[in-house]
C-alpha cells in the first residue's frame, strides 16, 4: 500500500483577482517520483510553490503527513520535511560547499554564533558518501567554483540534511548535459529508495519517462490528468494532455512548405580555420548552403556556443575568416557581422537576448534600428514591423507595449527570433532556439524556421536536445571538446551515433 | 495590418497610461500638493514666489537632465556639482578677464563637455565601475576649482551676461524659464525619439544583450557622460550668469539634489527605467516643497528630513507597484 506524504485538495490560487489554478487535487507518496507537468503558464510553477510555501494558496486544504498544515513560508515547509529546488539557486557563492548546506543549522555554529566549520566539512563528506560523490565534490570549496549540476546537487543534499520527506525540483535538468542528468537521477532514485516523495516539475518529455513513476498534468490552471502511472501512460497522450490539441508533426516534417533543394543551391556561408579566443575551438571549418538548416550537437562545454560567438565576433576570435555569399566579413565587430548579414540569437534570452524592461516593439524593433536606423525614429513604421511579425510568428500580447518580461517563454523567444528576422539575413545563428519553451511555441518555432529555409535563408542551430536536431536539421555536425567529431547528413544520423561522437570522438579529425 | 490579431493596441490616452505609470502618479502627488499649499498660504500661488522657485531650481534642473541619461544607462554621475564649479570658474576667469561673452559660454560649456567625456571614456571604454570614477572626478574638480580660484570669486562679468539669469523678454518674461524648459523639451525628445535615446534605455536594461544586437555600448555610454558634462556646463552657465560672480563652492552638493530628482521622477537607479518628465516632476517637487516649508515658517533643519522623506516614499511606492506586477503575472 502506497504511503501518502503529500494530499492537497482543491487547491486555489489567484493573483490580483485572476485565476492561476483552481480545483487542483495532487498527492504524492513516499518514496515516489512524482512528474508535474504542463506547459508554461499551466500553473505547474505556482502549485510547486504553494506546496513548497513559496505561496499560499486562496482556496483548499494540504495535508502533509495527514496532518492539516498551511506553511505561511519556505522554513515553515522546510521545517516540516518540504524542501523546494528552484532554478534560482539558493546558495551563497562566496561560502564553501559545507557552509552552504548547513548555513542555517544552528547545530553547527559554537555559540550559535561561528561556524563550526570541521563539523560541516566532516558531516558534508558523509552526506556525499551516500551517492559516491566524496571524491568528486571538496566540502571546502566554494559554489562559486562548482558547475551548475554540482550546485544542484548541494541543493539537495541541503534539503536531505534537513531531513526532508518531500523535494520538490523545478525544471532540475534545464542546464545540465546528458552526462550531469544521469548522475542527478541516480541520485533521485537512491532517495527515493529511502522513502524521500520527489515532485519534479518538467516539461522534458524523454526525462519524465525515464525517472517518474507516476504524472499529473495541468492546464491553463485546471488539472488534466492526475497521478496517472507513467507507464500506462503513452507518449502522444500525454502531449495531447499538455497541450490540447493533437501534435503528432512537433517537427513540422510532413508541413506542405516547400523545401529548397539546398544541396544545389550555392553556399551562403562558409567558416575556416575559427580559432576561439581561448584556443579551445580550433580550426573549425564548415559551409551552410541557401535554405540549408546545420545543426550542431554535442554536450554542454563541447565549445558550440563558443564556436558560433566567435563567427559573429560576440567574443573576439583568435584567427579563421568567415564568408557570407563567397565575401568575406572583413571587421571584426558585431556590427560588421550584421552588415554582412548575419543574425545572431544568443543561448540565455533573458541575460543576452532580451531586453527584459523594454516593451514588445522596442525589443523587435531594436536590431533593425541598430543595423539601418537614422538617427530619428520611424514610429509608424515600426509598429508596422511589428504587427507584421506578430502575426508572422504567432506571438501572443495584450498589446505592443506589454514589457517583454510579462510574456511566457515560448513568447519571449519568438520576439527574439522577430527582433533577427526581421533583417532579414542571409545568415541566422540560433543557440539552443527552443530552450525553455513549451510544445506548442517549440512546433510554431520549428516551422518559423522551415519557412524561412524555404525562402533561402542559412540556418545554424546549436542545440543540446538530439531530437530537436535529428528533427529540423538537414546536416548534423558533432562536436566534442572544442572538435568536430563528425559531420552527419540527416538521413544518416541517429541518436546512438550522435550520442557516441559527443562524448569520445573519433579520434581523428 | 491588424486584423485578425486579438492585440488591443488601445488609444493613446490608454498607451500614454502604461508607459507613464510611475510619471503620473508623482505627478497626482505634486498637483495635490500644490492645490493644498496655494489654500495653505496666500504667498505660495503668487507669480513671483514661483518664479522665484524656477529661478533657484534652474541650475538643479539641467544637472538632473544629464543625471537622468546617465542614471537609465545604469550608471551614476556624482561629479555634476563640481564640474559645474570648475567649469563655472574657468569659464568665469576667463569672461573677467576677456570680457567676452561668447568665449566665456563656450569655455564653460567646453570644460564641462571635456570632463564629461573623460568620465565617460573610463566608464564606458574602460568599464570602470561609475559611482569610483565620478567620485574621483568629483574631488579632483572640486581640488582643481579652488587650485584655479585660490579661493577667490570671479566676478566683473560683462553686463549684457546676467541676460539668461535675470534677463526679461519684453521686459515680462524670464529668460530662464524658456531655457529650462525648452531643454527639457530638447532632451525628452531625444530620449524618446531618437536612435540613440532608444539605445541607452536598452544599454541600461541589459548591457549584453545590447551588445550582441548591433549596439555601440562604449560608444554610447561615453556619450552619456558626455552630455552630463555639457549640462553641467548650462548649469554653470545660468548660475554664474544669476549671481554675476563666481566663487569655488558653487554647485558644491549639488549632485545629491539631481539625484534626488531623477529618482523622485521615477527614474530607476538599476537601469533602462524612467524619463525626463517624471525629472521635471521631481525637480519642481523638491523645489517647491523646500519653498512652501520656508514659507509656512519651518524651522529649515528639517527640510532635510522632508526631502529625505519623499524620496524613500517615492522608491518605496515604484517598489510597491512592482511587487503587484509581479505576483500579477
Amino acid at each position: 500500500m502506497n504511503e501518502i506524504l503529500i494530499e492537497a485538495t482543491n487547491i486555489k490560487k489567484e493573483f490580483s483577482g485572476v485565476v492561476a489554478i483552481e480545483g487542483i487535487d495532487f498527492e504524492l507518496y513516499r518514496g515516489e517520483v512524482h512528474a508535474l507537468m504542463g506547459e508554461n503558464g499551466a500553473g505547474k510553477s505556482t502549485l510547486s510553490k504553494i506546496i513548497a510555501g513559496i505561496y499560499q494558496s486562496d482556496g483548499g486544504e494540504m495535508k502533509v503527513n495527514g496532518k492539516v498544515e498551511n506553511f505561511s513560508s519556505v522554513r515553515e515547509a522546510t521545517e516540516h520535511g518540504v524542501s523546494i529546488v528552484t532554478q534560482e539557486f539558493s546558495l551563497v557563492p562566496d561560502l564553501s560547499v559545507a557552509e552552504n548546506i548547513f548555513l542555517t543549522d544552528s547545530k553547527y555554529y559554537k555559540g550559535r554564533f561561528i561556524a563550526n566549520k570541521k563539523a560541516m566539512a566532516a558531516e558534508t563528506r558523509n552526506l556525499l558518501g551516500l551517492f559516491g560523490m566524496e571524491n568528486k565534490i571538496d566540502p571546502y570549496v566554494k559554489v562559486e567554483e562548482l558547475s551548475v549540476a554540482q550546485m544542484q546537487v548541494i541543493e539537495i543534499l541541503k534539503a536531505v540534511s534537513t531531513n526532508a520527506q518531500a523535494i520538490i525540483l523545478d525544471e532540475p535538468t534545464a542546464s545540465l548535459s546528458v552526462r550531469e542528468i544521469e548522475i542527478l537521477f541516480d541520485i533521485v532514485r537512491r532517495l527515493k529508495k529511502s522513502g524521500i516523495g520527489f515532485i519534479i516539475v518538467s516539461h522534458k518529455i524523454n526525462e519524465i519517462y525515464e525517472i517518474s513513476d507516476r504524472i499529473t498534468v495541468l492546464r491553463d490552471g485546471h488539472l488534466i490528468l492526475k497521478g496517472v502511472p507513467t507507464a500506462e501512460l503513452a507518449q502522444d497522450e500525454l502531449i495531447r494532455a499538455m497541450v490540447g490539441r493533437e501534435v503528432n508533426d512537433l517537427y513540422g516534417a510532413g508541413s506542405d512548405v516547400k523545401k529548397l533543394d539546398w544541396a544545389h543551391e550555392p553556399v551562403a556561408f562558409e567558416a575556416k580555420d575559427i580559432t576561439d579566443q581561448n584556443g579551445y575551438v580550433r580550426n573549425i571549418s564548415f559551409q551552410v548552403h541557401r535554405g540549408e538548416i546545420a545543426g550542431f550537437s554535442g554536450l554542454v562545454g563541447a565549445g558550440r556556443t563558443e564556436l558560433m560567438r566567435a563567427i559573429f565576433n560576440a567574443d573576439p576570435r583568435n584567427g579563421g575568416t568567415v564568408l557570407v555569399d563567397g565575401k568575406e566579413v572583413k571587421g571584426r565587430s558585431i556590427h560588421s557581422s550584421i552588415d554582412a548579414g548575419i543574425g545572431f540569437v544568443p543561448e540565455d534570452r533573458k541575460v543576452d537576448g532580451l531586453i527584459q524592461d523594454l516593451s514588445v516593439l522596442k525589443n523587435i524593433g531594436l536590431a533593425k534600428l541598430a543595423d539601418r536606423g537614422g538617427a530619428i525614429l520611424h514610429t509608424k513604421e515600426a509598429e508596422s514591423d511589428c504587427y507584421d511579425m506578430i502575426q508572422r510568428m504567432e506571438i501572443k500580447t495584450a498589446n505592443i507595449d506589454l514589457l517583454v518580461r510579462s510574456l511566457s517563454g515560448g513568447n519571449q523567444q519568438k520576439v527574439l527570433l522577430a527582433k533577427w528576422i526581421l533583417l532579414a539575413p542571409k545568415v541566422l545563428i540560433i543557440d539552443e532556439p527552443t530552450r525553455g519553451v513549451d510544445i506548442g511555441a517549440k512546433s510554431d518555432i520549428y516551422a518559423i524556421l522551415r519557412s524561412l529555409a524555404a525562402q533561402g535563408m542559412a540556418i545554424i542551430i546549436v542545440s543540446s536536445e538530439i531530437p530537436e536536431v535529428l528533427g529540423v536539421c538537414d546536416t548534423v555536425y558533432v562536436m566534442h571538446e572544442g572538435r568536430v567529431t563528425a559531420v552527419m547528413t540527416a538521413s544518416e544520423a541517429t541518436e546512438e551515433k550522435i550520442g557516441y561522437y559527443s562524448t569520445i570522438g573519433d579520434g581523428k579529425s | 495590418m491588424n486584423s485578425g490579431n486579438t492585440l488591443q493596441s488601445g488609444g493613446l490616452g490608454r498607451r500614454i497610461g502604461r508607459e507613464f505609470k510611475t510619471e503620473l502618479s508623482m505627478l497626482v502627488i505634486f498637483v495635490v500638493f500644490f492645490a493644498v499649499m496655494s489654500f495653505a498660504s496666500p504667498y505660495f500661488l503668487t507669480t513671483n514666489n514661483i518664479m522665484n522657485v524656477m529661478s533657484q531650481v534652474s541650475s538643479t534642473s539641467m544637472l538632473a537632465i544629464g543625471m537622468t541619461i546617465v542614471i537609465i544607462t545604469s550608471g551614476i554621475d556624482l561629479s555634476v556639482g563640481s564640474i559645474l564649479g570648475l567649469s563655472g570658474m574657468i569659464g568665469g576667469m576667463v569672461l573677467m578677464n576677456t570680457q567676452n561673452v561668447v568665449l566665456g559660454v563656450a569655455v564653460i560649456l567646453l570644460v564641462g563637455m571635456v570632463m564629461g567625456l573623460v568620465n565617460g571614456f573610463l566608464i564606458g571604454y574602460l568599464e570602470l565601475p561609475a559611482f569610483i570614477v565620478t567620485l574621483g572626478m568629483m574631488e579632483i574638480g572640486r581640488s582643481l576649482d579652488y587650485v584655479i580660484s585660490d579661493a577667490n570669486t570671479a566676478s566683473k562679468f560683462p553686463a549684457i551676461y546676467n541676460f539668461l539669469g535675470t534677463g526679461r523678454i519684453g521686459g515680462v518674461f524670464p529668460v530662464y524659464i524658456i531655457f529650462i524648459f525648452g531643454m527639457f523639451a530638447i532632451f525628452i525628445w531625444i530620449m524618446a525619439k531618437t536612435k540613440f535615446g532608444r539605445f541607452l534605455y536598452a544599454i541600461g536594461s541589459n548591457k549584453e544583450a545590447a551588445r550582441l544586437t548591433g549596439i555601440n555600448v562604449k560608444f554610447n555610454v561615453m556619450m552619456a557622460y558626455v552630455i552630463s558634462g555639457l549640462m553641467c556646463g548650462f548649469a554653470a552657465w545660468i548660475m554664474t550668469s544669476r549671481l554675476m560672480a563666481c566663487d569655488a563652492t558653487y554647485g558644491d552638493g549639488n549632485e545629491m539634489d539631481a539625484i534626488a530628482a531623477a529618482v523622485i521622477g521615477g527614474t530607476s537607479m538599476s537601469g533602462g527605467k524612467g524619463t525626463l518628465w517624471g525629472t521635471i516632476i521631481g525637480v519642481f517637487l523638491v523645489g517647491f516643497l523646500r519653498n512652501a516649508l520656508n514659507i509656512l515658517g519651518v524651522n529649515p533643519y528639517w527640510q532635510g528630513t522632508a526631502i529625505g522623506a519623499v524620496i524613500v516614499i517615492a522608491v518605496l511606492a515604484e517598489k510597491l507597484s512592482k511587487v503587484k506586477v509581479k505576483k500579477g503575472k
